[in-house]
């Protein structure tokens, strides 16, 4: 992965965070969990990428569907 | 931002014609040549059936649920927790269609013009400009739809002529010629790309008068099914039957092949900055029919906040979602279809068969149930205030006596003076007159297609004839569903 790119990205993860500081205090309270839930998993990925660990299920579907796919179509 | 959201059926109608149509610009097209050879051109006549029915179940959804969206009515008919499941699973179809764009695209951008950079730079980029047209509402996309889709579709109509001292009409030979399972295998791939078309879904919102988006979502998918059409048979016309199948990017090569003199032998960039907007309002558009759906999951329709973890975790996700660019046309071409075939029809046939059980109703009759102390002039003065299109929707019988529209709806009708742009001898049809015509040139394109490919093995000529009725047919379809619309826009005065 290219360093430009993680260096980058989690300076954006950051900005946007703290621009979101002041917004988030007056948001519901469901909204304020669910932007919690979306970071979180946000930031797992990016650790996840660091570390080089790929578990996404497009895989299956590369993988396995789309193969079977294209031998049943036989193009 | 704004919670309530109105869009014109003329931007409904080109946005879903900018879903459809700017995903395909960058792939499918290849399988479809690989499956139907010289007859790849008649591989989108199932999906503008399919994308007729879809917008059928749509219209009904929004008679039963004026004012609500697709996620919405999900958890209304199914109860929270199976509603919310379905829901999950439109999300992680949303999901695929943006991972799928956003690559894919970047895969493009990189191969013509930004050799050089890194595809995680080019992605990132592309999620920034998505992100930043996240903090705003779909009005904002149809907007910019509505001042590039004309210029989008007049560069595609006028590609023919561009392209016509490269042209070999023999490259098309024998019309009709190849086999039945292929070309029906051509359109189910095609089909399953069509069913980005639910997208619109998370809209409904966005327009009341049931009956402009019925026909605004119908000639969004024929025309984006004509505009591909055009493109494939240019393909085959101008690069044959084989090439195209082995190029990833085929439209591209296409338009590079345009050569009228040495001053305009670049037309490809030009080209290329019309056709880049509209496939990115294409992913805004899934983009906010994304945001919108995880709102729904915490009862909420502001999706500002969540704008920028959501928009970080799809290009995180995209990122980690493909190796190779190999893996993202396998997953666009093959897995893709072939997951939304599997699913999709059967979802909304039962979404359909659940809605019959609710009662057809009109927004002015919920809203005179929501306030049943408020005086008439009260209420004619709020229905005046909501709804700015001009439109109120349709219903049922008793819907259709209370729809009398009040003078602030005449004077805010888009359509107000225009003139029946219909010839004069077909001025009179009427709005379901020209929506039966459009359904019966969409069975006849399928029909053109299984009569051309059955009696050409013994008539080559049958073969030529079925193909240019389907071509005319293909033209007539949406020729006659923007009738439709024009009429529904009359209709809601």
């Amino acid at each position: 992965m290219n360093n430009i790119f993680l260096l980058v990205f989690f300076f954006i993860v950051v900005i946007t965070l703290v621009s979101d500081m002041k917004k988030m205090q007056s948001q519901h309270k469901s909204l304020k969990t669910l932007y919690v839930v979306l970071y979180t998993l946000t930031s797992a990925m990016f650790i996840c990428m660091l570390l080089g660990i790929k578990f996404l299920p497009t895989y299956l579907f590369v993988n396995n569907l789309s193969t079977w796919v294209h031998q049943f179509l036989q193009v | 931002m704004d919670q309530k959201q109105v869009i014109n059926c003329r931007q409904f109608a080109w946005l879903s014609a900018a879903i459809l149509t700017g995903g395909g610009l960058t792939s499918v097209e290849q399988v479809l040549v690989r499956l139907g050879k010289m007859d790849a051109w008649g591989s989108y006549a199932l999906a503008s059936g399919y994308a007729v029915l879809l917008a059928y179940v749509f219209y009904q959804l929004a008679r039963r649920f004026p004012g609500k969206h697709l996620f919405e009515i999900t958890k209304l008919l199914f109860g929270k927790f199976i509603g919310t499941a379905v829901n999950l699973l439109l999300m992680f179809h949303l999901w695929t269609i943006l991972i799928r764009d956003l690559r894919s695209l970047s895969k493009f951008v990189a191969v013509s013009l930004l050799p050089n950079t890194p595809d995680e730079i080019i992605v990132m980029l592309l999620m920034l400009v998505v992100m930043y047209y996240g903090k705003t509402s779909v009005e904002v996309v149809a907007r910019v739809t509505d001042f590039f889709f004309p210029f989008f579709t007049f560069v595609i109509v006028i590609l023919p002529l561009l392209l016509s001292n490269e042209i070999d009409k023999t490259l098309l030979q024998p019309v009709l010629s190849g086999q039945i399972q292929s070309l029906f295998f051509g359109n189910m791939i095609s089909t399953g790309w069509f069913g980005d078309l639910f997208v619109m879904g998370a809209f409904l919102h966005t327009l009341q008068a049931t009956r402009q988006l019925r026909s605004a979502l119908r000639h969004g998918a024929l025309l984006a099914a004509l505009l591909i059409g055009i493109f494939l048979v240019l393909e085959l016309l101008v690069l044959g039957p084989t090439i195209p199948g082995n190029l990833v990017f085929g439209n591209y090569s296409v338009v590079q092949q345009i050569h009228i003199t040495d001053f305009l032998d670049r037309v490809d960039l030009l080209i290329l900055s019309i056709w880049f907007p509209v496939s990115t309002c294409e992913m805004i558009a899934v983009y906010l029919a994304l945001l919108t759906g995880i709102a729904s999951l915490v009862k909420q329709r502001d999706y500002s906040t969540i704008n920028s973890p959501m928009g970080l975790l799809v290009l995180m996700t995209s990122l980690l979602a493909f190796k190779s660019a190999t893996e993202i046309f396998s997953f666009g071409n093959y897995g893709y279809p072939f997951f939304v075939i599997a699913y999709q029809p059967l979802l909304f046939l039962v979404i359909w068969l659940f809605s019959l059980r609710h009662p057809v109703r009109d927004r002015r009759e919920q809203k005179q149930g929501q306030s049943s102390s408020a005086s008439s002039q009260a209420e004619a003065n709020e229905t005046a205030q909501d709804d700015p299109s001009g439109a109120s929707s349709e219903g049922g019988p008793s819907a259709r006596t209370s729809r009398r529209p009040t003078a602030a709806t005449n004077r805010t009708h888009a359509n107000r003076g225009k003139r029946n742009p219909a010839p004069g001898f077909l001025q009179k049809l009427s709005y379901k007159a020209w929506g039966r015509s459009s359904n019966v040139l969409v069975v006849l394109n399928i029909a053109c297609l299984a009569l051309g490919l059955w009696f050409s093995r013994h008539y080559a000529i049958a073969g030529v004839i079925c193909g240019v009725s389907y071509c005319v047919c293909s033209v007539l379809a949406v020729l006659t569903s923007y009738m439709e619309l024009f009429h529904a826009k009359q209709q809601a005065q």
